[in-house]
């Protein structure tokens, strides 16, 4: 027993480990942070990329379980792009069921019937809507009010220099690097920076072209140094609003934003978040940063509740013996409702179950005739009892079931049962779920333990 | 303010009516409550008629209150609103939603005069701001003729699901939202041109959008952002 609890244990992460290794680098997002807030049971009932589980370890008929959601099957490289992603919906709301075991093998596939937990299909600007367009406006009017003091910094070095450059009557190739000269840092990592000084040093040749030994500027140069410097030192002050709003005080434009200034725009963003009604009524905030991370866990939070939406499956399975038994049909639907606002953590949620399953009446198993029926229909609540980083680590499900056999009775085999079940399953963060299912049967006074490990990939 | 103030009746117009439905079904519920006002100003009153109207009165009290406390729960009302305002809005609610319906178009008209007087004020401070821009260059006249309106187009393209890219124009005021893959097309004045970026890209594996700017002499077009949020921000390009 032992070594085979070992060999499965090792296979599951051998796997695991496997399919994370090619599924790249992971992306954080609120999506997968729903998927790590998403309890085990939701998990079980739909997985979202890939699920391997190691079933029944202690059991005699122990295997290990793989899922595949349809979508990751999709080799489309393009399967991300706007419409494709909308024409392949139906694929991420099924997943094939396959399973080995020592005793049986089985197949089988689930389809979610409800369409309302597709965290990437939802819209979120309730939670962030009005607040990022409040942000936005206090942005661009402080952005205008602090680049009227910095301006002149670049605008007359730059000025200077192109007038000495026209005068020189040279044409000229390199004008960024002498600009990196007069100005250190100015043109780093701005995009725009490249075009806008090749724009200015068309400018400028056309003019040496034009004018040559002319004393001043003519206009049109004189229009693109203002608008090029303008350009540039607008973009050089959004660049800080972005390092200061991830929360980064640098200043990598020191040669011409000095840190008392600097120190005075950063202040003079934060008051202005604070003065603001709305900013303050929805969040409270204190900061750009303070405001941008508030907004982040709203729209974090929304996601997570979406995630948890009603889930009504439909599930088909084969079950084949290996060896004596006979194979059977099993089909059904499983519900799956969350309770809790958008801010729980420690939900609870519903589970119920219509299962329906065609076998054979024949005890021995030899003959295949399919002509015993047992419906069951099980019941059941399922409570999170520690979360903690927002993830799940632990849950108590507690579920009634009561199975009746419809069709191709047994004799001395009752017609219906009732089962009360139970299982614990716990993890560690970014370790697979253990799971140990209870099923006591209350009338025969049997005590059925099985256990589980299962690990969820997101993507 | 004015525009503070008019949210605020809006509200309390919204809970006095839902207040008033749910009035009207106890009424069907519990016939002896009164009829309404004005057809039983005509009875004359009695001690019961008086309990019957205070009765009403309460109910109509506890059932804009049961409302606020709803639409307080659900995250349709400042956070910082505590019991006591609550309480406060919902007997103001209860005076009758004809009351809240007069007084919102009272407040209306009166936004609508204020956004008169601010498109008015706005219209001259543009012309002022281009006066200004204008005269910096000493050839006014000559700097009007260069500020030719140049086409410039956006284009978004999404991924891995829904998402929003809100573009605000800072010196035209243009604003347009995408919401899935698309263009806009602008007349845009030459010279430099700020814009701000809000939004979220879908949130999932694959989830993304790209700005791309053609038209425009400099931009750090294209702008890529990654699932989730997009921070809220302003680029800058150069028409």
């Amino acid at each position: 027993m032992k070594r085979k609890l070992y060999n499965l244990t090792i296979a599951l992460l051998t796997i695991s480990t496997m399919v994370k290794a090619q599924t790249g680098p992971e992306i954080k997002s609120g999506e997968q942070a729903a998927t790590a807030a998403s309890t085990g049971t939701q998990q079980d009932l739909l997985s979202n990329y890939l699920q391997v589980a190691a079933k029944s370890v202690t059991s005699s008929n122990s295997g290990l379980q793989l899922k595949l959601n349809w979508f990751s099957l999709n080799a489309d490289p393009n399967k991300y792009q706007d419409i494709n992603y909308n024409e392949t919906n139906w694929q991420r709301n099924g997943e094939f069921v396959g399973f080995a075991g020592v005793k049986s093998w089985q197949l089988g596939l689930n389809f979610n019937l409800l369409n309302l937990r597709d965290t990437s299909r939802a819209h979120y600007e309730k939670a962030y809507g009005s607040t990022q367009d409040e942000e936005t406006t206090i942005i661009s009017a402080t952005v205008a009010g602090f680049k009227t003091q910095v301006l002149p910094a670049v605008q007359t070095p730059l000025k200077n220099l192109i007038k000495g450059l026209y005068l020189a009557g040279k044409p000229v190739t390199d004008l960024q690097a002498q600009i990196d000269a007069v100005l250190p840092g100015l043109l780093q990592n701005q995009p725009l920076a490249p075009q806008a000084v090749q724009s200015l040093q068309n400018d400028l040749n056309d003019a040496i072209a034009k004018q040559p030994g002319h004393n001043d500027l003519p206009s049109d140069l004189a229009n693109s140094v203002s608008e090029v410097s303008g350009v540039l030192t607008t973009s050089a002050i959004n660049a800080l609003v972005d390092l200061y709003s991830a929360g980064k005080t640098n200043n990598p434009f020191s040669s011409f934003i000095t840190a008392p200034q600097l120190q005075i725009f950063q202040r003079s963003l934060d008051d202005q978040v604070k003065n603001n009604a709305t900013l303050r009524q929805q969040l409270n905030a204190t900061s750009l940063a303070d405001a941008d991370k508030k907004i982040k866990q709203k729209y974090d939070s929304l996601i997570k509740y979406v995630a948890r939406q009603p889930l009504l499956t439909f599930g088909y399975l084969y079950n084949q013996q290996i060896g004596t038994g006979a194979p059977y049909h099993q089909a059904g639907l499983t519900y799956l409702m969350s309770f809790g606002s958008a801010q729980s953590t420690h939900i609870g949620q519903l589970n119920a179950s219509l299962t329906d399953t065609l076998g054979s009446s024949d005890p021995t198993g030899k003959i295949t005739n399919f002509d015993r029926n047992i419906l069951a229909v099980q019941a059941g609540y399922n409570q999170v009892l520690i979360v903690q980083n927002k993830t799940s680590l632990a849950e108590l499900n507690g579920a009634l079931e009561e199975d009746k056999a419809t069709s191709g009775y047994i004799a001395s085999t009752a017609t219906s049962k009732f089962y009360f079940d139970a299982y614990l399953r716990f993890r560690l963060p970014s370790t697979p779920w253990l799971k140990l299912n209870l099923k006591y049967d209350p009338k025969g006074g049997k005590v059925l333990g099985l256990l589980d490990f299962t690990y969820n990939l997101g993507q | 303010m004015l525009q503070d103030i008019t949210k605020l009746v809006t509200l309390i117009l919204g809970i006095s009516v839902a207040g008033d439905r749910l009035v009207t079904i106890i009424k069907s519920i519990l016939p002896w409550l009164p009829a309404p006002a004005g057809t039983a100003a005509a009875v004359p009153v009695t001690n019961t008629d008086i309990i019957k109207k205070v009765s009403l009165i309460v109910i109509s009290f506890l059932c804009c209150l049961g409302t606020t406390e709803l639409l307080y729960n659900t995250g349709n009302m400042p956070p910082t609103w505590g019991q006591v305002t609550l309480c406060f809005i919902a007997l103001m609610a209860s005076g009758g939603s004809a009351f809240w319906t007069n007084l919102l178009g009272y407040f209306s008209a009166l936004k609508d005069v204020s956004n008169l007087k601010a498109l008015q004020s706005k219209t001259q401070i543009s012309a002022g701001d281009y006066t200004d821009v204008h005269s910096l260059g000493g050839s006014h006249d000559k700097r009007v003729r260069t500020k030719a309106l140049k086409p410039v187009r956006f284009a978004a393209a999404f991924s891995g699901g829904a998402g929003t890219l809100a573009v605000k124009i800072v010196q035209t005021g243009d604003s347009f939202v995408f919401t899935a893959d698309g263009t806009k097309d602008l007349q845009l004045p030459a010279g430099e041109i700020d814009f701000t970026l809000s939004g979220a890209a879908a949130p999932g594996p694959g989830g993304g959008v790209v700005l791309t700017i053609t038209g425009a002499k400099a931009s750090n077009s294209p702008i890529k952002f990654g699932p989730g949020l997009i921070q809220a921000q302003e680029q800058a390009m150069l028409v």
